[in-house]
């Protein structure tokens, strides 16, 4: 059984990049961490030998939302929830420009603007690998309504990353 | 599959394609590094916490009072500290009974320019002894354990120092260990012995409190006015 310091010395970096795909920026992805290992801490010993990073993931992915779930006890701007899906064109286009050479800094700049309820199914889904059933269970949502936020936030990902080409 | 495509063509879905594309990209995304240093401070503040956490209740320990200890040669100078001679006054320390301590002091009491923080990795400052050859002698307290750091101003012969003791890099502080697990710290022109019941860690996060370099004394500060005036005036 690792102490959590071991957890922090050799899975820091991959915790690090959950906690900042997330959060999207520094500030917020430190204090995340810190929640982390927090949590990590106290529940090492119901660890059970396997995937850490997946274990660390789910807790990450805990933090996070508990975090957002305090922060919208404030005023937000809604989500555009009435907004009608954008449809793919057929063409290659999407394609290509997805092809092209997408930087790295575009595409995590796309992920900050999402909105950020589109950018956790998103990251969940796409990232750790969560199925829909599972982002549902832990937004406390519908599955349809997961697999809308999904649908929506790759799309307007695809935009910004053609845009941004 | 194509069978699955809800406009019943033939070919793979394009949507399923821009899909698995922008999730290739996605996880192709490099990892973010954390600041410099992100967590090695915050694992020794999460050190000094647990500590303190322990502490907890241990100002009792702040008990003034006085340990006669024999003449002794101090820390600082040419060749290694007198390692067994502070772990004597160590258990000295430890072993007498303290209400009948005379001539010690509480650490806000020590004069200048001892420093004594009142708490260095997470365990409290209790009784302060300035011994004889100028040694002072802080112990330091958390959830049973008992730490001495012994401070006296000078230098070290680090060629003495590497001979018996392992020297260590402490985020750019040079120390050296004794094999009784006694750690000898120069920062600036002060040395510490940290010696007593202390696992490595908690030495480590104790020497990140420790002052640099003393504040100088109402004398010190004299004699260097003095000094530059002999300078000046080339006296």
């Amino acid at each position: 059984m690792p102490s959590w310091e071991e957890v922090a010395r050799e899975h820091g970096r991959f915790l690090y990049t959950v906690a900042y795909r997330l959060t999207t920026n520094h500030d917020d992805a430190q204090d995340l961490v810190q929640d982390v290992l927090l949590r990590v801490q106290r529940g090492l010993a119901t660890y059970q030998p396997g995937s850490m990073e997946a274990w660390l993931s789910r807790i990450t992915t805990n933090a996070f939302l508990d975090r957002v779930r305090r922060q919208k006890r404030r005023p937000a701007d809604p989500l555009p929830d009435d907004e009608p899906d954008r449809v793919l064109p057929s063409s290659a286009s999407a394609a290509e420009a997805l092809d092209a050479a997408v930087l790295p800094d575009h595409l995590q700049d796309a992920l900050r603007e999402l909105p950020e309820d589109y950018r956790v199914a998103v990251v969940l889904c796409d990232l750790l690998d969560f199925s829909y059933e599972e982002i549902a269970e832990s937004l406390d949502i519908p599955v349809g309504t997961v697999r809308s936020r999904i649908h929506r936030g790759r799309s307007r990902l695809r935009e910004a990353v053609e845009a941004m080409s | 599959m194509s069978g699955d495509r809800p406009d019943g063509a033939s070919g793979p879905d394009p949507a399923d394609e821009h899909d698995a594309e922008l999730r290739h990209l996605l996880r192709g995304l490099p990892e973010v590094d954390p600041p410099d240093g992100f967590f090695d401070d915050l694992i020794r503040r999460r050190r000094r916490r647990a500590l303190a956490v322990a502490a907890g209740g241990l100002a009792a320990a702040a008990v003034v009072g006085a340990v006669v200890v024999a003449q002794a040669s101090g820390i600082a100078g040419e060749a290694s500290p007198p390692m067994g001679e502070l772990a004597d006054r160590h258990a000295a320390v430890l072993s007498a009974d303290v209400r009948s301590l005379r001539g010690g002091m509480d650490g806000d009491q020590l004069p200048a320019p001892y420093q004594a923080p009142e708490e260095v990795g997470g365990m409290q400052r209790g009784l302060a002894v300035h011994h004889d050859d100028d040694v002072v002698q802080v112990v330091y307290a958390a959830d049973g354990h008992y730490v001495s750091v012994f401070e006296d101003a000078g230098e070290l012969d680090d060629d003495a120092m590497a001979d018996g003791l392992t020297s260590a890099d402490l985020d750019g502080v040079r120390a050296w260990w004794t094999d009784d697990g006694a750690l000898v710290v120069r920062r600036d022109d002060v040395v510490y012995v940290i010696v007593g019941d202390v696992d490595p860690d908690a030495a480590e996060a104790m020497v990140d409190d420790l002052p640099d370099a003393r504040p100088m004394g109402l004398g010190d500060r004299m004699r260097d006015a003095m000094d530059d005036l002999v300078e000046a005036f080339g006296l």
